[in-house]
């Protein structure tokens, strides 16, 4: 089959799949970015049991595989009578592994800033909150560009965790198994499709953000 | 003079005065006692929907269980070997072509790199499993699993040995080629083991991220460690302890994998380079 | 407090780092307008000392004082009594992502509470003092290592301090950069100062300084004016660390 002949087919459907891979990308990376402020605070705070339950968290989702993870939130969670509709399961599971490597970044960022200024901050009388507000939060997110760029790109690969579950409407990797089963000798034209939509964005995600890295890093 | 290396987080705090410590103490208390309180909640979800009856559990004691784990895991470790390998070939050749001075060449290479580095290896995996069969070629469910976890992994990799090439120093490039070394030979004799071997903690860190690809070997129907606890769940009718006890399994292999790569790094002081840290474009 | 009370008296100050006991039972006292250069070998604790005096270091027994009230543990008394002692670093510890102004200026906005446009003028009047107004727009990392150290101490003065510490200044300078910043000390030292410097610049201790304080393995082993000192060591110790510096 050809390209114009697939699209013709199936060009509505791949339209809300951009939208859902896209949308969810999106809605999934906020809330990870928000997690991933609390577990850093949690393990940067000076109570270690604190420190320790945030170390976990990472530890445990920046090990486990997605599709470990989806089946648990998935399968699992039911039987312990949490039961989530499968579009929330993939979300939630998303948003559990990339909050882990948005606070490793996090994390990165603040180890980068080096003892010596916080030194000088507090020679010259600031507080700890100023210190922290004026010196080491502005410096670990503007290190924290490039790695979080690379989490929005993983973040929108992982997306393709719900052709593992069924979804109405399909994302960009469940809509090739959906049209392959449905249109025999469609050939390679929906994987093509499917996977320059991915590739496409990762590279525009990627020139934005060396833009906005240039603009804001700290150079040392 | 001080004496001690502190890490960051550390760093940030002062040594405490009398009320801070106080301050720390409560702190501490309250929090472990939160702590304690969302652990009770979870053990009490299990226990009162019956997850921690024997019947869930009481198979985990009995060696066939884990032999089958274990055959399942002995899957997982051969895919994740065998592309491990496949990628870093691959990645090499990548990155050799990226690097090149024959425009053609390094543009295609470019293209090749950003595209498997743009695109989830779910993605690949279809193209292997739906899409080539259409073209009469059958693989073996090993191949179809292994090949797109080895692409994935090689346009990372391509760039990890990228910045190990461009984190050997110039010197030794200048040196080579004043003694009357080739470029090529510069290449193959100086620069690149240098470069392998600055690259080694960040190779054992993307180990992990192949190990994580190949739990989904099930969609292949090769028999992994996730495709052999699908089967352990119908056998014994048990969804939450099975699939808790080979999260647990994978989190733990690959948290030895990343300790052992940062024992590396730490080991011979070079940075891990990873897809996190790496430029995206 | 009077005219008789030292801006800085540490009193029977000890101090350990687990086993090793790197201040032992040190008193000393500065009166205001003093210049007192701390020498002597490596591991000697005058770095320490130096941080002790505005709690970088904490120590296990003993009384510091700052004109006349004792030095607070914590919280908003410690930060303000930090804001009256500039310090200096090594390793110049400029905030790098500020620009050289804003360096000059987060101080006495954040501190002070003074406002940005009488904060911004105090701080390039100072920066020209000290001969950077030209760099105010500049990032830390687009400065040489004598121009950071001059924003540094400038950063400092910027909170009108009582007295100024300096933790081995010049140490991390190249040799050509070492004369730009010690000709800004030593024009505050002559606009009377009160400066406590950790350093191995002879020539600038015999300049400028009214007293040299000689340590050893943590305990001040000698002190007294700088052409007695330098000329007629009294200990032994001593004698063989100038020996030793002045080979070179």
């Amino acid at each position: 089959m050809g390209f114009a002949e697939i699209l013709e087919l199936y060009g509505a459907n791949y339209a809300k799949a951009v939208f859902e891979t896209m949308s969810m990308t999106f809605v999934c990376f906020c809330f990870a970015m928000a997690i991933a402020i609390l577990i850093t605070v949690l393990r940067v705070s000076p109570i270690k049991p604190l420190r320790i339950v945030g170390d976990l968290y990472v530890q445990i989702f920046r090990n486990i595989p997605g599709v470990a993870l989806l089946v648990v939130v998935a399968y699992a969670l039911p039987n312990l009578k949490v039961v989530l509709p499968w579009k929330t399961c993939v979300e939630v599971t998303v948003v559990l592994l990339a909050s882990a490597f948005g606070s490793e970044n996090f994390m990165t960022g603040i180890n980068a800033i080096g003892v010596g200024q916080i030194e000088a901050a507090r020679s010259i009388g600031l507080t700890f909150g100023q210190t922290m507000r004026k010196i080491v939060i502005p410096q670990a997110l503007r290190s924290a560009v490039l790695p979080m760029t690379n989490l929005l790109i993983a973040t929108m690969l992982s997306t393709s965790l719900g052709s593992q579950v069924p979804l109405n409407p399909q994302e960009l990797t469940g809509l090739v198994s959906y049209i392959t089963t449905r249109s025999t000798g469609a050939g390679i034209v929906p994987f093509v499709i499917s996977a320059l939509c991915y590739a496409g964005t990762a590279v525009l995600m990627g020139v934005l953000g060396n833009l906005i890295d240039k603009k804001v890093r700290v150079i040392r | 003079m001080s004496a001690h290396v502190t890490s960051m987080r550390d760093a940030l705090y002062e040594a405490p005065g009398p009320r801070t410590k106080r301050l720390t103490v409560i702190g501490t208390t309250i929090s472990l006692a939160l702590v304690a309180v969302g652990a009770a909640l979870i053990v009490r979800q299990f226990y009162i929907t019956g997850q921690l009856d024997a019947a869930y559990w009481s198979f985990f004691t009995e060696w066939n269980t884990w032999r089958y784990l274990l055959e399942g895991l002995v899957g997982t470790v051969r895919v994740a070997l065998v592309a491990a390998v496949i990628s870093l070939v691959l990645g090499v050749l990548l990155m050799f072509g990226r690097i090149s001075s024959f425009p053609p060449l390094a543009v295609l290479s470019r293209v090749v790199i950003d595209f498997f580095r743009g695109v989830p290896s779910l993605l690949l995996i279809y193209f292997f499993f739906l899409v080539v069969p259409q073209y009469g070629l059958q693989l073996p469910s090993f191949w179809m699993i292994t090949l797109p976890v080895s692409l994935a992994a090689s346009g990372v990799l391509a760039e990890v040995f990228r910045a190990g090439v461009n984190a050997v120093p110039k010197g030794q490039t200048e040196a080579a080629l004043s003694i009357g070394l080739t470029p090529t030979k510069t290449m193959l004799r100086i620069v690149l083991p240098q470069a392998l071997r600055i690259v080694v903690p960040s190779l054992i860190s993307q180990l992990v991220v192949v190990v994580k690809d190949t739990t989904v070997a099930y969609v292949v129907s090769y028999p992994d460690l996730m495709q052999n606890a699908r089967v352990l769940i119908t056998t014994h009718d048990s969804v939450v302890s099975v699939y808790l006890v080979v999260a647990l399994i994978y989190i733990l292999i690959n948290f030895a994998i990343n300790q052992l790569s940062i024992a590396m790094a730490r080991r011979s002081g070079n940075p891990i380079i990873s897809r996190e840290t790496e430029n995206p474009t | 407090m009077n005219a008789e009370t030292p801006v800085i008296e540490l009193r029977h100050v000890d101090k350990h780092y687990g086993s090793l006991h790197v201040l032992k039972d040190i008193n000393l006292s500065i009166r205001a307008g003093e210049v007192v250069v701390l020498i002597g070998p490596s591991g000697s604790g005058k770095s320490t000392l130096c941080r002790t005096i505005n709690r970088l270091e904490t120590i296990d027994s003993g009384e510091i004082l700052i004109e006349g009230q004792p030095l607070p543990q914590e919280g908003k008394e410690l930060a303000q009594m930090r804001a009256e002692i500039g310090m200096v670093f090594q390793s110049f510890n400029l905030f790098a992502h500020k620009t050289i102004l804003d360096n000059v200026t987060l101080g006495p906005r954040e501190v002070l509470k003074t406002p940005k446009d009488v904060a911004e003028k105090e701080a390039m009047e100072l920066l020209a003092r000290v001969g950077v107004d030209a760099q105010a727009a500049k990032v830390p990392a687009q400065l040489s290592g004598g121009q950071q150290q001059r924003v540094a101490i400038a950063r400092s003065l910027a909170m009108h301090p009582k007295a100024m510490l300096f933790d081995e200044p010049t140490s991390a300078l190249d040799p050509e950069m070492i004369n730009e910043v010690l000709e800004v000390m030593v024009e505050l030292a002559r606009e009377g100062m009160t400066m406590v410097v950790v350093t191995h610049e002879m020539n600038f201790a015999r300049r400028v300084s009214n007293r040299v304080v000689f340590m050893a393995d943590g305990q001040i082993l000698e002190e007294g004016a700088p052409d007695q000192f330098f000329d007629h060591p009294k200990t032994a110790r001593a004698k063989d660390f100038l020996d030793s510096i002045r080979g070179h």
